[in-house]
Parts: C-alpha cells; structure tokens; sequence
C-alpha cells in the first residue's frame, strides 16, 4: 500500500492531490428492507486488517514528507439492492470484505426473504496534497 | 422474484447467466460534489486507480481533460471500454492494471483517486 501511494506520488505532479476513498470500517453497512434499517453487515478480520495496514500507509507517506493532509475529508454513502435474501447471502458468500450478519439481522430480514433487501454503506475519503 | 438488469451489465458479477446484485452507486455527480465539485477537476489530467466498471471516471471525465482509469479486472475493463464507446467518451483510456504498477503509465497527473484500490 505504500507502494501505491509512492507510485502515485511519482505520477501526480508537485502540487497535485490523491483522493483516497475507501469503505470505512468505522461504520458498518446498513441493511435495509420493508422500509426500515433491519441490522448490518460485519467485515471479516483479513479486511479490518488490510483498512489498518492502508490507514498506516497513509501516515506514513504524510509522515515522509510525499503528502500532507489537506483536511478535506467526508463520507459519501453507496447503495446495493440484492433481489432477495438468497442473493443477499451468496454476495456475502464471495465477498472478500464482509464476513457475516451482525446479531439478528438475517433474523429480521428473514420476513422479508423474497423481498429486494438494500444495503447503505459509507465510503470514506481523504483528500492527500502532493509535495 | 424477479430481478430489474441494470443499464450496464457487468459480466464480472453475474453467474449462471443472471444479474446476482443490482446496484444503485451514488447519483452521479455526488462524489465529485464530494471530493470538491466540478471546479478541482476541470480541465484536470486524472488518475483513477481500481475503476472498476467506470464509474467515476464518467463522472469525472465530464469536467477532466482527460482521465486514466486502470483497474485490474480485465472484465470490468471490458465492460467500461463498451461503455465508453455506447456513450461515445472520448477522453478516457481504460487500461489493465493495479496500484502497484502504475509506473507503467508514463504521464503526469494533476490528480489521483484512489477508487476503494488502497
């Protein structure tokens, strides 16, 4: 990962900006059907593990004087409609990042099993100035 | 229950001939509203790193002079050049290739987003 970052570093001129922008993990998606928030997603160890590994990328690419942080940062949220519940689990199935249901989620979208279930997650940016 | 196909098929998330997610991203326009609105990106050379189907890069390529857009899915690559061709883009170059390689790209960029790739 910071591989990448010098990698951009080498192709965005002096002065120039990397966004990076990235689901935040901080926040877990949400899973909506019937018109109501039923629970949320859970990511799996290896990807909370690669979200820190890309966080300290950054800190140390800022730490080295590449980039500096230019404050600019938010959330923009991204939404996904399954067709039912048993698309629902075999996207959870092959994701490498979610892992499984929280606590009574399938639970609480089992009503709604043949139902398009929604999922809302946040996806997280920083904005990085090129020194 | 049946399931509405999306405009824009991607063959990299479907299986056994059907569309398994259909998904709804942000309207466009929303994330570059986001990451500073039409004013950072006109006129701008761009990087999009893990582009995926394209997306972004659409969006940003309304305001960039120009856009690069790699993604190391040879597939979604596919599906963004037929994009790019039935929309008739013309200033965006779909490529092949991850983050870790972008010292094949030879240009400079005013600008590099980092598409969930880091």
């Amino acid at each position: 990962m910071v591989d990448a970052l010098r990698a951009a570093h080498r192709r965005v001129r002096r002065g120039g900006i990397v966004i990076d922008a990235r689901p935040d993990a901080s926040r877990h998606p949400r899973m909506i059907a019937g018109g109501r928030v039923r629970g949320q997603l859970l990511q799996s160890a290896d990807a909370d593990e690669r979200d820190e590994r890309a966080d300290a990328a950054v800190e140390r690419v800022v730490a080295s004087g590449l980039f500096r942080r230019t404050g600019e940062r938010g959330v923009v949220w991204h939404g996904a409609t399954f067709g039912d519940l048993a698309e629902l689990d075999e996207y959870l199935d092959d994701s490498a990042r979610y892992a499984r249901y929280d606590r009574g989620t399938r639970s609480a979208l089992l009503p709604f099993r043949r139902d398009p279930i929604a999922m809302r997650r946040a996806i997280k940016f920083d904005v990085l100035q090129r020194l | 229950m049946t399931v509405a196909k999306r405009a824009t098929p991607a063959p990299y998330d479907t299986r056994a001939g059907h569309v398994v997610v259909v998904t709804r991203h942000p309207r466009p326009g929303r994330e570059v509203a986001a990451f500073g609105g039409p004013r950072r990106f006109r006129g701008t050379r761009v990087l999009d790193i893990g582009t995926g189907n394209g997306r972004l890069a659409f969006d940003v390529a309304r305001y960039a002079r120009h856009v690069t857009a790699v993604d190391p899915s040879e597939g979604a690559i596919e599906v963004a050049k037929r994009r790019a061709d039935a929309h008739g883009v013309r200033n965006v170059d779909f490529r092949v290739g991850s983050a870790q390689e972008l010292d094949a790209i030879r240009e400079r960029f005013d600008i590099a987003i980092f598409s969930w790739s880091l």
